[in-house]
């Protein structure tokens, strides 16, 4: 049997006045919250910003809230529309920031800091790679960026993204598939993963349309 | 299960969101069918290379204590309509966890048992006034805003500065934020009479020498107050005074000379003359910001231009472009082209040339801005990479990613120099 209360009992907790109940979500749902906005926009400084307004928002609008949708659904709304928000406001050739393509491949989009290491090789490797990763996300459109985060880093099922940003089930599995081609291809091109680049398929192999 | 039917459900049958038997119907025709094999193939090496973007990240220091903070005065606000206890939030005071949590009569039957906190950390029950209620919107609408919005709310509260010169000197940590905050509220309120005993306002044209010592000073008391209050949790007071000084900046650096911080020891009066502070009559009229728009444009060409390299480094096709005023868009282009080829230095001084060439695009000039400081360290330029810095933020508070931008070019340097 399971202590743990729900997200969605600690939420209406916090609407009765238990402060705790809120600092309990906060914890939960900080790290995923703000490493979905770090990989959506490359940029920890911005992330921890819209990360910060995405929980204050909830803090506002905690009595308003209706229990109908996962609290989950509803912190990665508002993240989500906030970064809609925020790529809106900024034109895209400055948001791009110039070292990024610049001759040199250090990396620039997004600190090299490893976080949880298990192995400390694996670690390295993934701390040197994570850049190069990251940039190739910051080469998708925003809405395959976006599906391809959720479900991949953030562990949204596909049926929730739907809710999330508004559209049916199949056009987020859609945008996933065009989001792994992209990725795919832009892989094979920094030269990453030899091993798919070893497998590329038969041409009549083709990702998208179902 | 049919072809295509399978190749539907590849993506959650890779995810595994496929009850038990319909995942058994996929991987029965994976086993029979090329396509749909190399196809999840395909997937999992995608997967399998994006591995490390799982990994967590997690937000800086204070980034809870910030949240926490609204959540307890808006879950007070909500429950009785009272404050209790006001948690400061200032940078120096960091209640953490639950030890933050107030104890209240009322909400105690539903908050988990909490300690007291030291005096210096609360503010005493307002109880239910007018009073609090607004400190109570203050601290909630306020103390946790982003950094974006920390910056564009500066300007708006420039008054702040006309009726409380003497709020500048930095406070001790502990007492800064109950002090200032509450000054806040009476601001917000009732602005105090205009008469208060007036320092005396520089009007006119002071000598040179006075304005730019008033200029250094201003910059050394801005960096104070973003250093003293650790940068995280600014209060309305300090939001006020960064904007006032940025807007003294700006128009002593364009020489208008309008005034300078009128608490500021370093400005001796040269030809003062005690004026009533009345924010109004001080507003440049719109020819002493025409004045002011030219004169910081001429200064930034030439700025460009000593920090362009000599010629016979340029590369060939650039170097023979007239340096002739040109449209700003223009100026980035070639600005790229200096870039690409390698050549910073020329790419800052034509990325600054751009900037002050943009009349009405704020952010167009401060990105412009940041990719001369980008270039700026590129070229290891880092004082004049740090001047330029310091100009963007002071003329576009505003542009808070271009800001970002900028200072993380400079991130390294900085970090590893002892003398910011």
């Amino acid at each position: 049997m399971s202590l743990e209360r729900t997200d969605e009992e600690l939420i209406a907790a916090y609407r009765h006045g238990d402060a705790g109940a809120f600092e309990l979500l906060l914890r939960r749902h900080r790290a995923p919250l703000f490493t979905f906005l770090v990989r959506m926009l490359g940029d920890k400084e911005r992330a921890e910003d819209l990360a910060q307004e995405t929980f204050l928002r909830i803090v506002k609008g905690a009595q308003a809230w209706e229990q109908r949708a996962r609290f989950q659904t509803w912190l990665f709304t508002i993240a989500r529309n906030l970064c809609v928000d925020a790529s809106r406001r900024d034109r895209f050739r400055r948001t791009e920031s110039l070292d990024a393509q610049g001759p040199d491949d250090e990396p620039a989009m997004v600190d090299s800091v490893p976080g949880h290491e298990i192995d400390p090789a694996r670690g390295a490797q993934s701390a040197r790679l994570r850049p190069l990763l990251q940039k190739a996300l910051l080469g998708l459109p925003p809405e395959q960026r976006e599906v391809f985060i959720l479900r991949e880093q953030t562990g949204v099922a596909f049926k929730e993204i739907a809710e999330i940003l508004v559209v049916n089930e199949n056009t987020v599995k859609s945008r996933m598939r065009y989001a792994i081609e992209g990725l795919r291809k832009a892989l094979i091109a920094a030269g990453i993963d030899a091993d798919i680049a070893a497998d590329e398929p038969d041409p009549a192999v083709r990702l998208g349309r179902a | 299960m049919t072809h295509a039917e399978s190749k539907e459900l590849l993506l959650d049958f890779a995810y595994g969101e496929l009850q038990a038997q319909i995942a058994a119907e996929v991987e029965a025709h994976l086993a029979s069918c090329d396509e749909c094999r190399a196809e999840k193939q395909q997937l999992e090496s995608v997967r399998k290379a994006f591995a490390p973007i799982r990994e967590s990240e997690e937000p800086g220091l204070g980034f809870d204590e910030r949240i926490l903070a609204a959540a307890r005065a808006e879950a007070q606000l909500e429950h009785d309509g009272n404050i209790g206890e006001v948690v400061e939030v200032a940078a120096s005071v960091a209640p953490s966890g639950l030890d933050a949590a107030r104890v209240n009569a009322h909400a105690a039957s539903v908050a988990p048992p909490a300690r007291r906190r030291p005096k210096w950390m609360t503010r005493a029950a307002l109880g239910g006034s007018v009073a609090a209620a607004a400190a109570l919107a203050l601290l909630v609408s306020t103390s946790v805003t982003t950094n974006r919005e920390r910056q564009t709310a500066a300007p708006v509260s420039i008054f702040a500065i006309h009726v409380a010169p003497q709020s500048a000197p930095p406070m001790p940590e502990a007492s800064k934020g109950t002090a200032l905050a509450g000054k806040d509220t009476a601001l917000v309120q009732a602005p105090p009479p205009p008469a208060a005993p007036a320092a005396p306002i520089q009007v006119a044209e002071p000598a040179p020498d006075v304005r730019r010592r008033a200029l250094v000073a201003a910059k050394k008391r801005a960096r104070a107050i973003d250093e003293g209050s650790g940068g995280d949790v600014p209060n309305p007071a300090e939001l006020a005074l960064r904007g006032a000084l940025a807007e003294n900046e700006s128009k002593a650096q364009a020489g208008g000379g309008v005034r300078a911080a009128a608490s500021d020891g370093a400005a001796e009066p040269a030809r003062d003359q005690p004026v009533a502070a009345a924010p109004e009559s001080e507003a440049p009229s719109d020819k002493d910001v025409a004045i002011t728009n030219s004169r910081v444009r001429s200064k930034e060409v030439a700025g460009a231009a000593a920090a362009a390299p000599p010629p016979q480094t340029m590369a060939p096709g650039l170097a023979e472009a007239a340096p002739k005023p040109e449209n700003p868009g223009e100026l980035e282009r070639r600005a790229e082209a200096a870039r690409h080829a390698g050549n910073y230095a020329l790419a800052a001084g034509l990325y600054r040339e751009a900037a002050s060439g943009w009349e009405n695009d704020s952010s167009a000039a401060a990105w412009d801005l940041a990719h001369a400081i980008e270039c700026l360290a590129a070229a290891g330029s880092f004082d004049e990479a740090r001047k330029v810095r310091d100009q963007l933020g002071k003329s576009y508070p505003a542009e808070s990613t271009a800001f970002s931008a900028a200072r993380r070019a400079l991130r390294e340097v900085d970090s590893n120099s002892p003398t910011k």
